[in-house]
Parts: structure tokens; C-alpha cells; sequence
């Protein structure tokens, strides 16, 4: 019980200065037209940092403005010294009516950990008229001289913020795009806006032409006073009715700092545009609804093709106007194959740049082949009226088809119509080609040892097939060179067997190099290398050597250490002798 | 309009997938892997984004490690059939367009194969040559022998230039919306053409924040480095 209690307390200063976060009021009874000042404290023993947790929504009270501060306090509990951090916000209400106003409590997310404070029911009474606060419930009202929590005084807290809306023009076709601009105007150090909601009103559709995202400001004069303008927002209304159309209306909330910060909610004055009905008279058949200001050309830069080729026609629409709300001209003739128009648009917001249509035409018969004539009408709004390009009709001479022409299905892989999708993979292992793997060149390497190897071979047997004879004696020395390291082996182990080994091998080689029949008995052999002019010692030696043979074999107690050893020296002797001058008489 | 529906709810839930795996598609770039159908994909989602420039950077990237890669290539050539600059490439004749389809075809690794399928053929044929009997006719083994050594010999030169070509690729790609080519590496020297994005440049110099680029009509010029993405960074 002593150790819990005693790791209770070792672990206490730990428990106390974890993070917390805590809420208070200055007052729970205020009057009328007072302030109430509702303060988060978040407290850790590290450094914090967090931003700023929003403002609470408070049934009854209006936010005026915020302020925050921070310190830290240092304190000795059990022989340990503990730093503490605390950050305090500190958010300003004004009352709006009497009666029991609940602050709810507060969910504050720090490092992904959820902390909730208390609740508070705060009373509001009417005042005697004593609060020198009564009566300023904006949020940069006249706050009293005495107002000992709050960290600025009222007077200093001046100017004005607002948001204006301008229009390009305030007279437009219908379906002739309009670029309204939405811009903060104010004389107050405001830091940060944010875009809360946009209301809008009937008549038109939209989209963002430019939407900034951040506060660029600029020096302006605005009713004779100068202030700083900033832009806000950007919008292209597409006018869909005829009549006067109000402006959608932004609402959004600056962020001010003026000896701490406060929050300024604005909305956008009203405005409204007339919208002019296109002329009923005149409309060209291939109007399909573009309005604006465009200059239209075309081109065809084939001028012969073989038959089974394509012609590609473009199409190029550039100005401003509604590229998104008209259909493309299309094209149509019975002695060629045209393909749907394909578009790229290089528009920046949809209403200004250029739009190119590709059609791709393929003639059925060779001669020469006339482009179909192009059409494309629209609204020019600087004139106030209908105009049409027809583009002029030129005339390709498609050639007969070559052989190429056939095949040229082949490589059609080469024009996709459209954009291939993602493929579907679950890893994607790194590349390393073939060069760079070891097995590659190993294959390489063995195919290179067999190729010598087969040189080495060939040549063998291309050499036999040139001198047999020659080739048989040098075959029979390496024979015997090679099994003359077999008869060393035998000797070393005292094996018996290196005897009939040795007269084998010397018996085989006699045979090889001088055709005498291993059957023969010793003499035969002997008599038979006399009729062949060989060194008579050589002879002699051999005999000598075949005869220790036969006897060694069958001596009953075998052949000791030193008798086999001298005879392996013995042997190889005469190998060498008959390898050095192939036993021709010196 | 029910279909519409549960056609805008499923592409919602697909959304943030399709953000998370180009997210997870850059990462691996990141991370170093060189896979040509990672580069695809990354590709298809820059083409989605509306940067056509990197889309063809990363087509060509695809390309350069798998030149056979049918999507890639077909993907490049929509793009740049597209792009501004598409009259610049010169259009080749039926035949040459097959040549360097077979070119294509022949990636690093199939030529890798074929080489060593090639040397087994030439020392297979020399072999024959070699254990031919020297006293009859040996125009035919000898024939044969050359033909396959001709053969090997071509495809070793083909590895060669490819491999070359895979380690030291000197294309780039313009990123910018558009950007002029200088006589000289100043911004207040001549201007000699413009070039728009998505357009295939050769880099034959590059000096300190310029490169001597070369147009696909044949026009040279200095381009800022930033302008331009790199098949080979």
C-alpha cells in the first residue's frame, strides 16, 4: 500500500502537467450591453503549438473579437522541477436579450485527441444603466474606458471592410458570358478572408473564371477615400433568361487584427444586369447557340493523298463567348467517310481563347475530291448581329492507292481515337533489362566455351581426316601421357594393378603408332619393332620393362615399395623416351 | 435519373481511390522504381489532370525502358496529335513507319533474347561449318554461317544503340503552356520559333538554367531548363 501510494506520488507530476485544456467565464451574471469574456486554457509541459480553436457558437450572445496570450510557470513538486506551457483564447460575447444563456461544452481536437471542456449558464439581467458598455453590440463598438479585460481600448478600433462586386458591362445578350468581380475593399489591417457561402439567384448558370488564393491587395480610391483593394473571386454568369438578374451574393468573414484579432462577417452589395434577347430575326440555319466575339478560320493542308488516305480539315473558333454552350458544325458527304469533329480547347475559363475541330475526311474514290463547304454561325455581340463563316471549298486529288495503301490498316494503331485507361497492376517491380542480369551472360558464356570447344574438336578430326597416320602417333602420346599420371596413382598405392596398367598402356601405344597387334606375345612385339628400325636400346628397354611386368604379376608375394617405385621411375623413363623422339634412332 | 444517381455515387467513392493510387503512383516514382507501366499510369493521370506536357513526359519515360509498350506509345501519339506543335513531326512513309514499328517492337529484352538466340544459331551454323567434311562443296554451311553471323552481328549493333539510347535518352518534353526558342542561352537574344507544350525536343547542350534544344521540324534552339521535362533526369 506504502509502494502504490508512494508511485502515486512520484507519478503525480506527471498526471498534472499532461495536456489539458480548460474553459472559463469572467462573470456568470452580466448586464445587458456588458461583455462577457468565455477563455480556453490549454496547458501542457511541453511547448504548444496549436492554432487557434474557432470561435463557440453561443445561442443568445454575438461574437465580438478575440485575443490570445501565452506564458509558461515553473514549479518544484517532490524534489522534481516542472515547466509548464499554457496558451490562453479568449473570445468576447455581447449579450443579446435577458434570460439563462447556456455555453455548451467545447470539443477542442489536439494531436488527434479529443478534449472537452465545461459548460456554463450564464444570467442576463437588465441593467441599471450604469455599464458604460450598454447599447455597442457590433463587434467594433465603443468599448468602455473600464473595460479591464479587454486588452485594447474602443477608440483605436476604427475603419471599414466591405465587399464589392463589378461588372464587365451592365448590358448583355443572352448567352453572352459576363465576368463579375468580387473584391474586398478596406482601410483595416485584415489578414485573412474566407469565402463562406455564395446565394444565388435565378436566371443564369455560372462557373469560376478566377478564384485567387490569397489576399493580393492594391491601392485604390473609392469614394474619394483611399483604400486597399484585394480580389476576391471571379465568376462567368451565363445569362439564361431575358430581364434584370441580381448578382449571386457572397458572404464571407475577414479576419482582423487591430491589437488582436477579431472576426468581421460581410456580404456583397446587390447587383443586378440586364439581359437582352437575341434578334428573332435572321437567325442563320446553322446557328447552334454561340454568342460572343470569335474569328473563324479553317484549313486543309493536304493537297493530294492516294486513295485510302485521310484528309484532316481544322476548324479554329477564337475570341470570347460561350465555347460551352454551342454545338460544333458538322459535316457530311456521300462520296467520303467523315469522322465526328474531334475538339481541343485552349480556353482559359471557358469563355476566352480558342477551339480547333478536327474532322477527318477519307475520299471513297479517287479523282479530285471536293472538301464539303463548312458552316458556322453565331451572335457577334459587338455588332449586334448574325454573322456566318463559310469556309471556301477547296478540292483534293486523291491519287490511286499504291501497294503501301493497302497496308496502311496496319499502322492505323498509330492514330487512336481516344485516351488508352490506366492498366490495373499490383506492384510494380523495378526494371533491370537482360544485360544487367548475371544469367544472361552466363548463357552467353557456356555458348562461347561450347563453340571452342567444338572448334577444338573439328579441328581434330580435320587434322585425322588430312594425315590419319600422324595424327593416330599424337593421339597415341597424349594416350600415354595422360595415362602415365593413372600408373603414378597405382604406384603410390602399391597397387599390383599398375603392372598390367603400364603394359596396357605401352602394348596400346605399340599398337597405335606402329600396328602391332596387342595379341602378340612380348618377343613378337619385340621382333616386330626390329623390322621397323627402331633404336635398338629402345627396344631393349621395352623388352626389359614388359618382362618385369609379366613377372612382377605373378610374383606370389607381390611387388614391395621400393620395387614398385623404381619400376614406375623405369616406366616413366621409357614413356618420355618414346614421346621425345618417337623411337627413331638417334 | 435513378441511374444518374447511383452512377454519381459510385464515382464519388471512386474519387478520393482514384487520388489515393496517384498519390501511391507518385510515391513509388519517388522511391525510385522504373517500371514502364507505372509511367503509363502516371501518364493517364497527368493527361487526366490536364497536363498533357507531363503526360507525354511520362509516355516517353514508359517507352524508353519498354519501346514496345502498346498503350504508351498509342497514348504518346493522341496527346501529341492533339498538342499544337503536331505539324512540326515529319510523317513518314509506309514503310519506314514499319521499320521503326519492327524497331519498336524490339524492346531491350526481346533483343536481348534474340541476340543470344542468335549467337546459338551462328555458333550452331559454324559448327556445321567446322565438322564439314573438307573434300565436298562447303558454299552452302559457308553461306549459312555468314548470313547467321550478318544477322548476329545487326541485332548486337541494334542492343547497342538501344541500350545506349536507354541510358543516355536525350528527348524532353515541354511542360509550359508555351516557351520561345533563343539564339542564344539569354532571354534578350533573338527569338528563332515557340514551342508549345506536350512538343518532343531533342536536347543536344545543356548550360547551367538553359538547353540547346532541337524542334521536330529541326529548328535549334536554347529553352529554359525549367520549361522542360526530362526523359532521363
Amino acid at each position: 500500500m506504502k509502494k502504490t501510494l508512494a508511485l502515486i506520488t512520484l507519478l503525480l507530476p506527471l498526471f498534472l502537467f499532461g495536456l489539458s485544456v480548460t474553459a472559463s467565464v469572467n462573470k456568470l451574471t452580466i448586464e445587458l450591453g456588458d461583455r462577457l469574456a468565455y477563455t480556453l486554457q490549454v496547458k501542457d509541459s511541453k511547448r504548444i503549438n496549436i492554432s487557434e480553436p474557432a470561435a463557440p457558437q453561443i445561442e443568445g450572445m454575438t461574437f465580438l473579437n478575440m485575443s490570445g496570450s501565452s506564458g509558461s510557470s515553473t514549479s518544484f513538486i517532490n524534489g522534481t522541477f516542472s515547466s509548464e506551457q499554457y496558451r490562453n483564447f479568449t473570445y468576447f460575447y455581447s449579450p443579446q436579450g435577458e434570460g439563462e444563456i447556456n455555453i455548451p461544452a467545447q470539443k477542442i481536437t489536439i494531436a488527434n485527441k479529443v478534449y472537452t471542456t465545461q459548460s456554463f449558464n450564464i444570467k442576463v439581467i437588465k441593467g441599471d444603466g450604469s455599464s458604460s458598455r450598454r447599447g455597442s453590440s457590433t463587434p467594433f463598438g465603443n468599448f468602455g474606458s473600464d473595460d479591464d479585460f479587454l486588452p485594447w481600448r474602443s477608440e483605436k478600433v476604427q475603419g471599414r471592410s466591405m465587399i464589392l462586386a463589378t461588372l464587365e458591362k451592365s448590358k448583355v445578350y443572352k448567352g453572352e458570358p459576363l465576368i463579375v468581380s468580387y473584391y474586398l475593399y478596406t482601410d483595416q489591417m485584415v489578414r485573412t478572408f474566407s469565402i463562406d457561402d455564395e446565394i444565388d439567384f435565378a436566371g443564369y448558370g455560372k462557373s469560376i473564371f478566377e478564384q485567387p488564393t490569397s489576399l493580393e491587395y492594391e491601392t485604390v480610391q473609392h469614394k474619394g477615400k483611399r483604400m486597399q483593394r484585394a480580389l476576391l473571386k471571379k465568376l462567368t454568369l451565363l445569362p439564361r433568361q431575358e430581364g434584370s438578374l441580381k448578382i449571386p451574393r457572397l458572404k464571407g468573414s475577414a479576419r482582423i487584427y487591430e491589437f488582436g484579432y477579431s472576426n468581421l462577417e460581410m456580404v456583397s452589395e446587390d447587383r443586378s444586369f440586364e439581359v437582352i434577347s437575341l434578334p428573332s430575326q435572321g437567325v442563320p440555319k446553322s446557328f447552334t447557340g454561340a454568342v460572343g466575339s470569335f474569328t473563324v478560320s479553317s484549313e486543309v493542308k493536304e493537297k493530294e493523298i492516294a486513295l485510302g488516305e485521310a484528309i484532316t480539315l481544322t476548324l479554329r473558333i477564337a475570341g470570347r463567348g460561350n465555347f460551352n454552350q454551342f454545338g460544333n458544325p458538322e459535316l457530311t458527304s456521300t462520296n467520303a467517310q467523315i469522322s465526328s469533329p474531334v475538339p481541343v480547347d485552349n480556353l482559359e475559363g471557358g469563355i476566352k481563347g480558342s477551339r480547333r475541330l478536327f474532322y477527318t475526311i477519307v475520299p471513297a474514290e479517287k479523282g479530285n475530291y471536293q472538301i464539303p463547304s463548312l458552316e458556322f454561325s453565331w451572335f457577334d455581340t459587338d455588332s449586334g448581329k448574325y454573322r456566318t463563316y463559310n469556309d471556301e471549298s477547296e478540292s483534293v486529288k486523291v491519287k490511286s492507292a499504291n501497294v503501301a495503301s493497302y497496308f496502311s490498316g496496319l499502322l492505323e494503331g498509330d492514330k487512336p481515337a481516344t485516351i488508352r485507361p490506366m492498366i490495373n497492376r499490383d506492384s510494380y517491380p523495378s526494371f533491370r533489362p537482360l544485360f544487367h542480369r548475371i544469367w544472361y551472360w552466363l548463357a552467353l558464356c557456356l555458348i562461347l566455351i561450347a563453340s571452342i570447344f567444338a572448334w577444338r574438336v573439328s579441328r581434330n578430326l580435320a587434322q585425322e581426316r588430312r594425315d590419319p597416320k600422324s595424327f593416330r602417333i599424337k593421339r597415341a602420346e597424349n594416350r600415354l601421357k595422360k595415362e602415365l599420371d593413372t600408373a603414378q596413382n597405382l604406384a603410390k598405392n602399391l597397387d599390383m594393378g599398375f603392372y598390367s596398367h603400364a603394359e596396357t598402356v605401352l602394348t596400346g601405344y605399340l599398337f597405335d603408332k606402329y600396328d602391332i597387334p596387342t595379341g602378340m606375345s612380348n618377343d613378337e612385339k619385340l621382333e616386330s619393332l626390329h623390322e621397323l628400325a627402331i633404336d635398338r636400346d629402345l627396344i631393349a628397354e621395352i623388352g626389359d620393362f614388359l618382362g618385369i611386368c609379366s613377372s612382377r604379376r605373378f610374383q606370389p608375394q607381390g611387388a614391395d615399395f621400393i620395387e614398385i617405385s623404381s619400376d614406375f621411375v623405369f616406366f616413366r623413363k621409357l614413356v618420355r623416351e618414346i614421346i621425345k623422339n618417337g623411337g627413331k634412332k638417334q | 435519373m435513378k441511374k444518374l444517381w447511383i452512377f454519381s455515387i459510385i464515382l464519388l467513392m471512386l474519387l478520393p481511390l482514384w487520388g489515393s493510387e496517384f498519390e501511391r503512383l507518385k510515391a513509388l516514382e519517388e522511391s525510385g522504381v522504373q517500371n514502364a507501366d507505372l509511367f503509363y499510369n502516371l501518364g493517364v493521370t497527368h493527361w487526366q489532370l490536364g497536363d498533357s506536357g507531363l503526360s507525354v513526359q511520362y509516355f516517353l519515360k514508359a517507352l524508353n525502358i519498354d519501346s514496345a509498350h502498346s498503350g504508351a506509345k498509342a497514348n504518346m501519339n493522341y496527346v501529341i496529335g492533339l498538342s499544337e506543335d503536331r505539324e512540326l513531326y515529319p510523317k513518314h512513309g509506309f514503310l519506314l513507319r514499319l521499320a521503326m514499328q519492327g524497331y519498336d517492337f524490339l524492346n531491350l529484352d526481346r533483343l536481348a533474347l534474340t541476340l543470344i538466340i542468335l549467337f546459338f544459331i551462328f555458333v550452331l551454323s559454324l559448327s556445321w561449318l567446322l565438322f564439314y567434311d573438307e573434300e565436298k562443296e562447303r558454299a552452302l554451311p559457308e553461306l549459312i554461317t555468314g548470313i547467321a553471323l550478318l544477322i548476329f552481328l545487326v541485332f548486337a549493333l541494334l542492343s547497342g544503340v538501344k541500350y545506349y539510347r536507354y541510358k543516355h535518352n536525350n528527348k524532353a518534353v515541354m511542360i509550359a503552356d508555351r516557351a520561345d526558342m533563343m539564339t542564344e542561352p539569354r532571354e534578350d537574344s533573338r527569338r528563332i520559333a515557340v514551342t508549345h507544350e506536350a512538343c518532343i525536343l531533342v536536347v543536344e547542350k545543356q548550360e547551367e538554367e538553359w538547353a540547346l534544344v532541337r524542334s521536330p521540324d529541326g529548328k535549334s534552339g536554347w529553352v529554359m531548363t525549367q520549361q522542360l521535362g526530362f526523359i532521363k533526369e
